[in-house]
């Protein structure tokens, strides 16, 4: 099964622009990735879902003082906010 | 001498590595011989004293440069450090620098670096690689002349294959073992910080500095370990002999005979599905993290330009290298309606079924033992004339133990053509005293 055209949707979902370059050669890799791995088919044993098996008991919160500069890797800054593009045009 | 004698030996052992083979993105001087100063006014002496630590790049340390590897975290300086960087420090360690690394961890050779990252090379032979992603890391535990560790992290064989490649031991904990907080995410299920060392007793020192559940990762747990035993029984499961180089087979038949435990060939036709469960998830996982690098907190920034979408697509696409994008695009594509169920579910379904299949063989065996890597080495020519799917085929050996979050590790066993191979020595979870106490048998009987 090709999967190109759902693999080029992919893309943009994940907001990675490609070149047609890019498109023609990565495409192919990750469609040839996919034939390869959709050897997964032949499993039929049923397993139950994963349970979670982290912490059961989630840590409370609590407020103190940030010590840390949450601007100091930016330079889209105005005011102590971070400045981003227009949501809607 | 005295710790600033020994910190300012250690940067110039470290300056030279580099420039031999590339091991480092960032070499701390500054902060080595500040660290020195205050060890010496402290007069406070831990377990690592006078050990200095290189960490992989994908470990936050605060005001250090920290890359992932990465282009589009070229200029990322953390704020803060990883709960294991305070381990280490209140120990009395010193991070001697930054190792180089695949973008992220996505690599098995260390070649798939960002640009104007270097390239390490292979200690043993120069037109070689190290082995990924943790490549820096192996290179240097080699080269370096005594008193460094390393600190390494893996999710499907980031520590063992450049263990095996460089001939250092590699140690790869129980998941959960180690707190993951201020580790730069690759798939948050499968990532694990680990060590390396020149041998066994060394990577075991740094191991249990840094094991031990963290408040700040709800992931970490601490689990009391049982006493180490005597190994009678290993198991070598037949599917991970597939595909593996003849003269590795030999040598690697050759360490069992030597080891004089009972062993059993055991049939695991599970584990023939475990590459593919492993890329599906940890791919869908990185997808997911790597969303956070668009431009605008931190890394990679440029003026404004566009709509939303097209302007995060544009730093995205152009800091991102190729494998960051195949993997992205990989990742987004198995969760998305349509192929969540056929991909996605049905891989994590696999991976649970696996990991039930191990527990059982545990009841059996006291350890599994496989070959480390299928290959050696491969040259940098080599490589380039590999497809990524003959480049993810090659993680056969390691996926299997990485995807079940047990622990592991890889000892040198060999020479092969010139270059190390490496015995993989793979235990029930939480049991790393069986595993440390089971390597140093290994170690004594191949030396």
């Amino acid at each position: 099964m090709d999967h190109r055209e759902s693999l080029k949707k992919a893309a943009a979902i994940a907001r990675i622009k490609l070149s047609a370059q890019e498109e023609e050669r990565l495409v192919s890799e990750i469609d040839e990735a996919l034939k390869v791995f959709s050897k997964i088919d032949a499993f039929k044993d049923y397993v139950e879902e994963p349970k979670f098996t982290g912490a059961r008991k989630l840590r409370s919160d609590s407020i103190k003082k940030c010590d840390i500069d949450p601007f100091s890797n930016s330079k889209l800054i105005k005011n102590r906010k971070f400045i981003g593009p227009k949501l809607v045009d | 001498m005295d710790i600033i004698e020994t910190t300012e030996k250690a940067i110039e052992e470290t300056e030279r590595i580099h420039k031999k083979l590339n091991c480092f993105i960032t070499i701390c001087v500054k902060e080595a011989k500040a660290r020195a100063k205050e060890l010496k006014m402290s007069k406070k002496k831990g377990r690592l004293f006078g050990k200095f630590i290189s960490v992989k790049d994908a470990i936050c340390t605060r005001g250090i440069r920290t890359t992932a590897g990465s282009a589009i975290l070229a200029n990322y300086v953390p704020p803060f450090n990883a709960t294991v960087i305070d381990k280490i420090e209140a120990e009395g360690g010193i991070v001697i620098g930054k190792t180089t690394m695949d973008d992220f961890g996505f690599g098995t050779f260390c070649t798939n670096v960002g640009k104007g990252l270097p390239v390490p090379k292979n200690p043993h032979d120069i037109g070689r690689a190290t082995g990924g992603s943790s490549g820096g890391a192996g290179a240097a535990t080699f080269e370096f002349s005594k008193d460094h560790l390393a600190l390494a992290e893996s999710t499907g064989g980031s520590i063992t294959a450049p263990a095996a490649f460089c001939g250092v031991v590699g140690v790869t904990p129980t998941y959960g073992k180690v707190s993951r907080y201020g580790l730069i995410d690759y798939a948050n299920s499968l990532d694990k910080i680990g060590t390396m060392g020149k041998n066994v007793s060394e990577a075991e020192m740094l191991s249990r500095v840094i094991f031990g559940k963290d408040k700040q990762d709800e992931t970490s747990w601490t689990q009391e370990e049982k006493p180490a035993k005597k190994i009678k029984k290993i198991g070598v499961i037949k599917e991970m002999l597939n595909g593996v180089d003849e003269k590795i087979k030999k040598a690697f038949w050759n360490a069992i005979n030597k080891l004089g435990a009972e062993y059993e060939e055991i049939s695991f036709p599970l584990i023939d599905y475990s590459v593919a469960s492993y890329y599906i998830i940890a791919t869908a996982e990185a997808s997911s993290n790597l969303a956070r690098y668009y431009g605008m907190r931190y890394g990679a920034q440029e003026d404004i330009s566009g709509s939303f979408s097209e302007h995060f697509a544009s730093i995205r696409s152009k800091y991102f290298s190729d494998e960051e994008k195949r993997r992205i695009i990989l990742g987004t594509f198995v969760r998305t309606a349509g192929y969540k169920d056929k991909y996605y579910l049905k891989a994590l379904r696999i991976r649970e079924k696996i990991k039930q299949e191990f527990a059982l063989l545990f009841k059996r065996f006291d350890s599994l033992v496989t070959p480390a890597m299928p290959i050696i080495a491969p040259k940098f020519d080599e490589i380039t004339k590999l497809k990524p799917i003959e480049v993810y085929a090659l993680d056969s050996c390691t996926i299997p133990p990485n995807l079940a979050g047990l622990p592991h590790l890889s000892i040198p066993m060999s020479k092969v053509n010139n270059m190390p191979v490496g015995l993989q020595i793979i235990c029930n979870s939480w049991e790393e005293n069986m595993l440390f106490e089971f390597g140093r048998q290994v170690e004594s009987v191949l030396k």
